[in-house]
């Protein structure tokens, strides 16, 4: 079935075209693979999906669940069973964790037709939750990524996705900066989240985080347009010949 | 009468007085030839008295309160329920409302000559030159004073300041605290209007801390619909002494804070926490002035300002730092968000130091919310509106911990952060 459907998506910011007309699906219970060089759009595919407001959609659709996307506020979006893992997740001083991941829930809650959670029966939910993405107790009453190191901000990332239990989850080069050990926290938390009801959309520059998380196709983005899909082969062909020939043969595409 | 035509009517207003009226005597004298200030007076600059101007006050509000109507204002205020509540109705102490205690004491009083430190340092602003504490002063023509007893237990106090009116009422409290030798005190003025007209309540509080005396202060000013307030409030510090001074304001339609803080003595702390918020058209105005007269000395100002709708913050800051006040902290931190375009901040600091051996410092920044993290908590399910006030709490949070009295702070908290759940 499908989750997410991109039809010819176009995206300006400034009046720099950054998305080229992007074709793109995804069928529940998929993992797929974005690669290629920095710069090619990768990240404003991921902000165009959520909603951030200073991209503007030019052209094309996204349907995601059967519903269209391009017309919704980002936290309807969320509440749907959309999730971002952000590149570089913010740091919101005096926010906790808890109170947010919270209301967050319970908000999305709401929106399916469902009672809130009690603070008691959440903190049990936050308590299990944390094992998955192996983040200590004190990070749940720490404000919202507050001192937090990279490796920090990027398992906060994993286990808020754990929480919200969404559809589909894109992360953004979660993998970005992790030694081997942290990269397999993030391997372990989306693979232990792997159900044929749930996507993944990953997105990478190393063809690393693919050997932990098997990908069923991979597509590369280069210039604001998917320029390859294939399989999990695709993903050691680019890591053995790096980028340089995918910039040369699709300089003019 | 306007606040204007108090001036032609002193004679009226004060006829006869003898000797030991030389103070009130001296402030009819300098209504007699000062005017009511307006923006061409640098301490007046962005405050502006127009919207008072035209409102025609009694000034003779009736007491219609009785006890009845305390004890509800008990149940519905927040008030901490643990300590002395000492209810002053339109100015006026409520008798016999509060039961004895060995601690303290509290009478009504001629009005007492002005602690010297008001008058002979610093001339722009010192209280001497103020009109509003001279129209007080005259208004007021007695005080309601309070001394804390010197080595004495630990004391809460609550000053309720009550105004109701069934007319447009200037009211006049007057109130001055002595905290003897080694007390140790929690007192909060916490402020409640009853009226649905108009008031005007023009206070002025002198406070003195004698040496090693600790005051817990705090200024509540929150839900005060047709209500407009100066509050003129000077300390005095001597020797040893502890202050924590805490206000807090909102939803008040205006507010003129003007906080004077002398340093007599060495060894005096100070700590001043300032949480504003405006709402609609209100105007909220944070004057402060410190004077850091003797060494080794120790102010820390944090005041933050969160302002919505079309309302206007004002904070002023001024730190002065005589020749021999070496040693001297002081430091000021006043940082703002504007919620809406129309919101306005004016925040000024004004530094003056005549010593070598000091540590100052102050910093100012104002912004909008963060859109970066707006999309963030957005982007997690939350609706904007909610993401908004997430923010804004915590903004405000830093300067809430530090309010010690819980049963003060806790409502506050919890009204911050009303209306977050789905
Ligand atoms: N906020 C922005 N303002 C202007 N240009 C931007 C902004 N964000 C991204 N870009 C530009 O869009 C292009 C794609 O960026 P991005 O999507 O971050 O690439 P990737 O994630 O693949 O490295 C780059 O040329 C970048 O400079
Ligand atoms: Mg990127």
């Amino acid at each position: 079935m499908s989750l997410l459907k991109i039809t010819n998506l176009k995206a300006n910011i400034e009046n720099k075209e950054i998305l080229n007309g992007i074709n793109l699906e995804i069928n529940s219970g998929e993992i797929h693979a974005i690669m290629g060089p920095n710069g090619s759009g990768k990240t404003t595919l991921a902000s165009v999906l959520t909603g951030k407001k200073e991209f503007q959609v030019t052209d094309g659709t996204v349907e995601f669940d059967g519903k269209n996307l391009l017309e919704m506020p980002p936290e309807e979006r969320a509440r749907l069973g959309l999730f971002l893992a952000f590149q570089y997740p913010v740091e919101i001083p005096g926010v906790s964790n808890a109170n947010f991941l919270r209301l967050a829930l319970n908000e999305k809650r709401k929106y399916n037709g469902l009672d809130p959670i009690e603070p008691a029966a959440f903190f049990k939910i936050m308590r299990e939750k944390a094992k998955i993405a192996k983040i200590e107790q004190d990070f749940l009453t720490r404000g919202v990524n507050e001192g937090f190191s990279g490796g920090e901000k990027k398992r906060n990332e994993i286990f808020q996705m754990a929480i919200l239990e969404p559809k589909l989850a894109i992360l953004d080069e979660t993998d970005s900066g992790l030694d081997i050990d942290a990269l397999k926290i993030v391997a372990e938390g989306v693979n232990a989240m792997r159900d044929p009801s749930r996507s993944f959309l990953i997105i990478t520059h190393y063809q690393r985080l693919l050997d932990y998380i098997v990908p069923d196709f991979v597509h590369v983005l280069f210039n604001g347009r998917i320029v390859l899909s294939g399989t999990k082969e695709l993903a050691l062909e680019l890591e053995e010949k790096g980028y340089d020939w995918i910039k040369e043969e699709f300089a003019t595409a | 009468m306007k606040l204007n035509e108090i001036q032609e009517n002193l004679n009226f207003l004060y006829k006869d007085g003898d000797s030991n009226e030389r103070n009130i005597l001296e402030s009819v004298d300098f209504l007699k030839n000062n005017k009511v200030p307006n923006s061409k007076i640098e301490l007046w600059k962005y405050t502006s008295l127009s919207s008072l101007q035209g409102i025609d006050f009694s000034l003779d509000a009736k007491e219609e309160l009785n006890q009845l109507s305390i004890t509800k204002i008990l149940q519905d205020k927040d008030i901490p329920l643990n300590s002395i509540i000492i209810p002053i109705a339109n100015g006026k102490l409520m008798n016999n409302s509060f039961e004895a205690d060995d601690r303290f004491s509290i009478e009504i009083r001629e009005i007492e000559k002005l602690n010297e430190y008001a008058k002979n340092y610093h001339p722009l602003q010192s209280v001497e030159f103020d009109y509003f504490y001279h129209l007080n002063t005259v208004l007021a023509q007695k005080e309601i004073h309070l001394q804390i007893h010197k080595n004495s237990d630990p004391i809460q106090i609550v000053l309720l300041f009550i105004s109701q009116s069934d007319r447009n009422s200037f009211i006049s409290p007057r109130v001055r605290i002595e905290l003897e030798e080694n007390s140790n005190a929690k007192i909060a003025y916490k402020f409640i209007n009853l009226s649905e007209s108009e008031i005007l309540s023009n206070l002025f509080s002198e406070i003195v801390l004698k040496q090693n005396a600790i005051l817990d202060f705090y200024v509540i000013e929150d839900g005060l619909e047709n209500f407009q307030a100066i509050n003129n409030i000077n300390i005095v510090q001597e020797r040893d002494s502890k202050l924590t001074s805490n206000s807090f304001t909102n939803n008040t339609k205006f507010i003129r804070n003007f906080l004077r803080l002398y340093f007599t003595d060495e060894n005096c702390e100070a700590i001043l926490n300032g949480l504003f918020i405006g709402n609609n058209k209100d105007l909220i105005d944070n004057h402060i002035l410190i004077e850091h007269i003797k060494p080794n000395c120790h102010s820390n100002q944090l005041y933050k300002g969160i302002l919505n709708d079309s309302s206007i913050g004002i904070f002023n800051g001024a730190i002065l730092v005589h020749p021999n006040a070496q040693k001297t902290n002081a430091f000021q931190t006043n940082r703002n968000i504007l919620t809406s375009d129309l919101a306005k901040i004016y925040t000024k600091p004004e530094l003056e130091i005549y010593a070598d051996d000091v540590k100052c410092s102050h910093g100012e920044a104002t912004g909008f919310i963060d859109d970066e993290m707006l999309f963030y908590l957005r982007s997690r399910g939350i609706s904007e509106e909610n993401a908004k006030k997430l923010l804004l709490q915590a903004f405000a949070v830093d300067v809430l911990n530090k309010f010690q009295w819980v049963e003060i702070k806790e409502p506050i908290e919890s009204h911050i952060s009303a209306n977050l759940e789905v």
